[in-house]
Order: structure tokens, then C-alpha cells, then sequence
């Protein structure tokens, strides 16, 4: 039961007492989170206490399996604690507002014209005539005002934990869904309409903390890759549909595919006894129907797989401290997912690393997500950068094979949109757009998708980084939508991508200054791409793998971003 | 301009006592030196199916930040030092003044130290390329004095140094007839083995 915010209450109360609780909230999920680490810590490799090469046979399977349960089961309610903490820290604040709000209003009382009392309530003095009347009217408002604010903060730290800390009832966490109910069909008719992600936020922003938590609880696939809702309710959202979506694969997968394998090795065993008995076509026939079973399942395996490789590689903390967030995935085909190291809604840079060819869901919970680390730890170290949050955008159906379909420019078109979608979301829900430096970096083909939705929408960005670019379907920097001071290249030497980029099948060479290596032009109407360059190194000499060595060990490209990425470009070299 | 590491003789359970040893033996020619702030370990990209590569990356405390030691001295210095340990030396760059900014070296076992000043904050990386996946990534207690919430090691597991002295010394001498020296490390980390071919 919930205490009504009076007058009274709200004028004496101190929020020391809920500081310190929002503080124990934050010293659990660090307990929290430790405890998970040192639990992974025991299976993660093969070599660790519980790893294969001290422990095998079912038992040591059931173990491991175990400990994953968990590690997950620790960040969940880690990553609830953070929340709760945080929704604490949010009502405190809105409380301290509010009761700024009261006593100013009270401080500005003119005593020989209203009355206030003990329960707040404000006495014109109408002997002198009406003034005082409409003078105590408005008193009477903006404390009501202050009251209401103070409520609504109330009720939205109620729902908060009675989500994030599981305190609600059933029927309560229904009840919520079912008053967010009418804001989640208008939620939807403005996806229907085609809303943008800045309408989109705007709207999101005008609803209650209760609503915005009904909507979650009751419809997650909403907003989980809705451009323009905040990113800690995306990944919420994001997380609750992966957990939901392995939930579905059956617990016996991996028992059924190698019952199925048994099932074949005793049929090819037999098969000279079973064509010895003159009828082999109803074995051939059962045949045909346990391969094709087995290759469905090793699918269903593979993807389920890939799946939970995303969730254990979003669960704890990243290198740098910082939390991930998941804020979109598909288990489709390639698959795609889009991960943020650190919180871009909440940082002071941002990055969006968009991966080339051979890009899939694999890759943005393993390398892609590697390098994302990477580049916000160095990003980190540049010094008064503050955080930089980095993302993998992986949310297009990449190229798989450079030779056989990378040179089309079909896969870039179709991720046109939704790069510049959810760039446009990404600055309509960062917290100070103006002072937030955002950098879009592809790789690769990803340089080309970032050209045609640069070139094709516009990107809601500040700066565009070009690394390994074979062309980004455009002549010219100023063609990207940004000042060309805010365009940076790099391209290793004798990165094979050279020969693509050379060839302007998908546009101009970005790191084309148009000077020889004599200094002259090197064509009479043509000044070169613009923009700026950086060194990079090859850091070997396969031209295959020069093209992926830009995150590698010692490579200056590294720097160079770092200090792109936090605003410092001018003294990349 | 860098190198082309060579391959390497040690497998992940050694890769990252071998980087922290590095960086002890590279951090011992350096007068005054003033700690570290933070150890962050990194997985970065390996060409080579079925390697891997990592970075330890230690950070020079805020208020060395542009001080003439770490942004001058330290790289004439490292030269030096590096040098004498019989290290490769290399990779040596400017920043867009024309200051040095990036110096490395290369141990005979191909861990690579990259020194480098970021718009004055200084860092030390230890790197092993597409070492082999094989054995537990241990390493011991930071360097110049991290503190342990400053420690960031999501790629290996921390032991303290009398839980891993035998096994390290053990597990990295790689080469034969080679005598494993006792080297001090400082910020804590009592005993540890240098490599030494004399």
C-alpha cells in the first residue's frame, strides 16, 4: 500500500536514508557481477577447474551447464539490481525537485495577504478584497504541482521495482501491463504510420515511467528495435526476447541430434545386409528422411548456438567497465544484432562500427564485438575524453564471400534505412546531443553501406571514418552529408581492398587525395576525395589478411580513431 | 613502420604472465617511475584461424599526464633500455608536432611492448599475435600499484603469486638450456622469472 506524498511529508522528508538504499543497490550488482565473473572464470576455457581438460563425460557437461545457468541467473539480477538502484537515484532526484518546488513556493508567500497551513491548504485574506483570492489560487497550484510531481515519482519507483526487483504480484505486473495498454496500441499505430525515431522518442518521452514499464512487461518485441526508445529499455527488451526465444528449443536438441546420428551409422552400417535382403527401398527411403532431419536440427542447433554465444557475450561487464547493451537481434539467416559497449544515451562520444563482408551474428558477439572493446578502451585513455560507448551495427544482411558478391551494391541499399533510422534514434535519445561527439566507422563493404546511407538519407552523425574502404558509392566527402573535415580514411599498404577501391566500381577511392606521388594532380578535374586521411599499417604482408589488421596488436590506426573518435582528429596522423 | 611478429614458442597459459613480465622488465629501467593506474586486459584480431591475440594495457597515472618524464624522458630512455635487454626495437612514431609519440620493442619470445603517449597520457601495451589457445590464461597481480577495482582482467584469471610461482617458473622456460633468472617486480608481485639468454 502505497502512502500518499502530503504536504507535510514531502516539506520534512530526508533523502538520505533512500540515497543510501539506491547506493546498496549499486554495491550488489558490483557483488553481484564479481560473483559472475569468478564463475565464469571456472569453465572458461578448457583448461579451467571445470573446463574439458579436467572434467569429461555428462556429469562435467551437466556442469558446466550448470555454472552457465548461473553466471546468467547473476547477471540478470545483477543488471536488476543496476536498475533498481538507478530508478532510485531517478525518484530521489525527482523527490529533492519537487520539494525545491514547495519550498519556494513557500518562501515566496506574502503572509499579510494568504494564510498556509499545517496541511498546506492557503487562506486568502478577503477582507481587503478579491486580489488575495486568485493570488491564494495560484499558490494553491504550484503546490499542488509539487505535490503531483513528487506522486509521479513515487508511482514510477513503485513500478520500477516492482519489476526489476520482482516485488510485483501477478496480477500487479498484469495490472501494469494493463493500464499501458491504450499507449501501446498508440504506440503502434505510429509505427504503422511510419513515425520517425524522433516523434517516436518524443512521444515515448511524454509517457509515465508505469507506462513505459507496462509496455515492456507486456509487449517487449514493441521497442525492442524501435529507433527512438531509450536504450536501457531496448536492451531490456532485447534480453527478456532472447531468453524467451532459447526457452523454445527443445532441452533435448542435442540428445535428438545424436539419437538421429545413431540411428543413420546403424543404417550405413547395414547396408550391404539390407540390400543382401532384396528390399532396401523402405531403409532408403527412412534414410533420406533422417538426413534431412539431421541437417534441420543441426541448424536449429546452430542457431540456437549462435544465440547463446550473444547472451554470454553481453552478460557481465566489458573489458573497459563499462556495461553492453543489446539493442537489437535477429536470428534469421545470418543472423544480426546491434551491441553497445558502454551507453550511448548516457556518453560522451559515440561510436557506430558498421562490419563488412562476411558481418553476421557471429560476429558482432565475437570479433566485431572484440573491436569494439578495443576501440572504446583506447578511446578511454585519450586524456578528458570522457566515456565513449561504441556499437556494432550489424543489422544488415552483410556480403558472405568478397569475390562472389561484395562489389554488389544491393546489400548496402538495403541497409540504407535502417543505418540512417537508427542513427536519427540515436541522437533523439542521447541525453545532450550537442556536446556528444558521434562517429559512424565502417570497415570494409561497411564503409559503402555508411556512404549510401550517408549519401541516400543523410546520417545523424558528426564524423564518418572510412577504414578499408573498396568505394562508399560517392566521388566526393562532401557528397557524405558532413563538412569533409569531418571525413577521415585509411587504407593500409597493400591491403588487397586497394585493387577494389582503384577500380570505382562502388565509387571513388576514399583515401584518393588526387596527388601523385610526384605531387601533381592527378587529373585535371579532379581534386581528390577530401576529407582527411590516417596511417595505418599493414602489420604483415598477405594482402588478405592486411585487410582485417586495422584492431590488431600495435597498429597506429588504433591511435588515430581514438583520437578521431573523442573530437581530437587534427592530431591524427 | 612495425614487424611482422615472429611465431611464438608459449601458448595462452603462458601468454599473459610472459606480457606482465614484459612490462616489469621494461618498467625497471624507468627512473622515477611513478605506478600505474589502471591494467586492462584486450582480445584483439588475429588473422590465423584457431589463434588468438591479446594486449595487456597499462595506464601512467593521471597527474603524469603531459609531464615531461613520460612524454620525453621515458622514450629516450626506453630506447635505451630496451636495447640493452637485447630486445628489437622499433615502430618508432611522431605525432602531428613532430614529437615522438610511439616506441616499441620486440622480446626474443615475440612479446611486443608498445610505449605511447596519448595527447600526453602515457601507456604501456604487452601483446602476444595469434599465440595458440591452449592451457589456463593466468596472470598475476598488476603491476605499479593498481588497485584491484582499477583492474580490469576479463581474459585471464588472477592468481597471487604463491599460487602460480612453481607452475610459472616452469611453464616459462621454453627454451631448453636457458636459465630462468629471479627478477623483482614491482607493485606487489613478489617473484617472477625473467628469460635471459646469458
Amino acid at each position: 500500500m502505497t502512502v500518499p506524498i502530503t504536504y507535510s511529508l514531502l516539506r520534512k522528508a530526508d533523502f538520505a536514508a533512500l540515497e543510501a538504499v539506491a547506493e546498496t543497490w549499486m554495491n550488489l550488482y558490483a557483488t553481484l557481477d564479481d560473483q559472475a565473473v569468478s564463475l565464469v572464470g571456472l569453465k572458461s576455457k578448457d583448461d579451467s577447474a571445470f573446463g574439458t581438460d579436467h572434467w569429461e563425460g555428462p556429469s562435467s557437461e551437466a556442469a558446466r551447464d550448470k555454472i552457465r545457468d548461473l553466471v546468467l541467473a547473476l547477471d540478470e539480477r545483477a543488471s536488476a539490481a543496476r536498475r533498481v538502484s538507478v530508478a532510485i537515484a531517478v525518484a530521489v532526484e525527482e523527490f529533492k525537485g519537487a520539494q525545491a518546488d514547495l519550498n519556494e513556493v513557500v518562501a515566496e508567500i506574502d503572509r499579510e495577504r494568504v494564510a498556509l497551513t499545517e496541511a498546506g491548504s492557503v487562506i486568502p485574506d478577503t477582507s481587503r478584497g478579491t486580489d488575495n483570492v486568485s493570488y491564494a489560487e495560484g499558490l494553491s497550484s504550484r503546490i499542488s504541482a509539487a505535490l503531483e510531481r513528487a506522486a509521479e515519482a513515487d508511482e514510477a519507483l513503485k513500478a520500477a521495482i516492482g519489476v526489476w526487483a520482482e516485488t510485483f504480484s501477478e496480477s500487479e505486473r498484469l495490472g501494469l501491463v494493463h493500464e499501458a495498454a491504450d499507449e501501446a496500441d498508440e504506440l503502434q499505430d505510429l509505427i504503422d504510420a511510419g513515425a520517425s525515431p524522433e516523434r517516436i522518442n518524443e512521444w515515448w518521452n511524454g509517457l509515465s515511467e508505469a507506462e513505459r514499464l507496462g509496455i515492456l512487461e507486456g509487449d517487449p518485441a514493441l521497442i525492442a528495435g524501435l529507433d527512438g526508445v531509450p536504450t536501457d529499455t531496448r536492451d531490456a527488451a532485447n534480453r527478456s526476447l532472447l531468453e524467451a526465444e532459447l526457452d523454445r528449443y527443445s532441452p533435448t536438441l542435442d540428445q535428438d541430434i545424436a539419437d538421429v546420428q545413431e540411428r543413420i551409422a546403424e543404417i550405413e552400417g547395414n547396408w550391404s545386409e539390407i540390400v543382401a535382403s532384396g528390399d532396401p527401398g523402405e531403409s532408403a527411403e527412412e534414410l533420406e528422411h533422417l538426413r534431412d532431419r539431421l541437417a534441420a536440427l543441426e541448424d536449429e542447433r546452430a542457431t540456437r548456438d549462435e544465440l547463446v554465444n550473444l547472451q554470454d557475450a553481453i552478460s557481465g561487464q566489458a573489458r573497459t567497465g563499462q556495461e553492453y547493451f543489446l539493442l537489437g537481434y535477429d536470428s534469421a539467416e545470418d543472423g544480426k544484432a546491434i551491441v553497445a559497449v558502454g551507453n550511448p544515451d548516457t556518453a560522451d562520444n559515440t561510436v557506430v562500427y558498421v562490419p563488412g563482408t562476411g558481418g553476421d551474428l557471429d560476429g558482432a558477439s565475437g570479433n566485431d564485438l572484440a573491436r569494439a572493446e578495443t576501440m572504446a578502451l583506447d578511446a578511454s585513455q585519450v586524456p578528458g575524453s570522457g566515456e565513449t560507448a561504441v556499437l556494432v551495427w550489424m543489422d544488415y544482411d552483410a556480403p558472405n564471400h568478397p569475390l562472389a558478391n561484395s562489389p554488389s551494391l544491393s546489400y548496402a541499399e538495403d541497409a540504407s534505412a535502417p543505418l540512417a533510422s537508427f542513427m536519427s534514434g540515436l541522437e533523439s535519445t542521447n541525453r545532450d546531443p550537442e556536446e556528444n561527439t558521434t562517429t559512424v566507422v565502417g570497415h570494409s563493404y561497411g564503409t559503402t553501406v555508411i556512404g549510401q546511407a550517408a549519401s541516400e538519407h543523410g546520417l545523424a552523425t558528426d564524423q564518418i571514418v572510412a577504414v578499408a574502404s573498396p568505394g562508399m558509392t560517392v566521388d566526393q566527402a562532401s557528397e557524405l552529408g558532413i563538412d569533409p573535415e569531418d571525413f577521415y580514411a585509411t587504407t593500409a599498404p597493400g591491403d588487397i581492398i586497394h585493387a577494389a577501391a582503384e577500380s570505382g566500381r562502388l565509387g571513388a577511392d576514399p583515401t584518393d587525395t588526387g596527388v601523385n606521388w610526384d605531387g601533381r594532380q592527378t587529373g585535371v578535374d579532379w581534386d581528390g576525395f577530401g576529407g582527411n586521411t590516417f596511417d595505418s599499417d599493414a602489420m604483415g604482408s598477405d594482402p588478405i589478411e592486411i585487410h582485417s589488421n586495422y584492431w590488431d596488436a600495435n597498429n597506429p590506426a588504433r591511435i588515430n580513431m581514438a583520437l578521431i573518435f573523442t573530437g581530437n582528429g587534427k592530431e591524427a596522423t | 613502420m612495425s614487424q611482422e611478429l615472429p611465431e611464438l614458442e608459449f601458448d595462452l597459459g603462458e601468454a599473459f604472465i610472459r606480457m606482465d613480465e614484459a612490462v616489469a622488465e621494461t618498467i625497471e629501467g624507468l627512473p622515477d617511475f611513478p605506478g600505474f593506474q589502471t591494467r586492462t586486459t584486450l582480445k584483439l584480431d588475429c588473422p590465423v584461424e584457431g589463434r588468438e591475440s591479446y594486449e595487456i594495457n597499462y595506464k601512467f597515472p593521471e597527474h603524469t599526464i603531459g609531464s615531461d618524464l613520460v612524454t620525453r624522458e621515458y622514450f629516450s630512455v626506453l630506447k635505451a633500455h630496451w636495447a640493452s635487454l637485447g630486445w628489437e626495437v622499433h615502430g618508432e612514431r611522431d605525432d602531428a608536432d613532430g614529437n615522438i609519440s610511439d616506441i616499441q620493442a620486440t622480446r626474443p619470445d615475440g612479446v611486443n611492448v608498445w610505449y605511447s603517449n596519448l595527447l600526453g597520457q602515457a601507456i604501456i601495451h604487452a601483446q602476444v599475435a595469434c599465440v595458440s589457445p591452449e592451457g589456463e590464461p593466468v596472470c598475476g597481480p598488476p603491476l605499479g600499484g593498481v588497485t584491484p577495482e582499477n583492474d580490469s582482467t576479463k581474459d585471464c584469471i588472477v592468481k597471487e603469486p604463491e599460487e602460480s610461482a612453481t607452475e610459472t617458473t616452469d611453464a616459462i622456460a621454453p627454451f631448453g638450456d636457458v636459465q630462468a633468472a629471479p627478477v623483482s617486480f614491482p607493485g606487489g608481485w613478489g617473484r617472477v622469472t625473467r628469460l635471459g639468454t646469458s
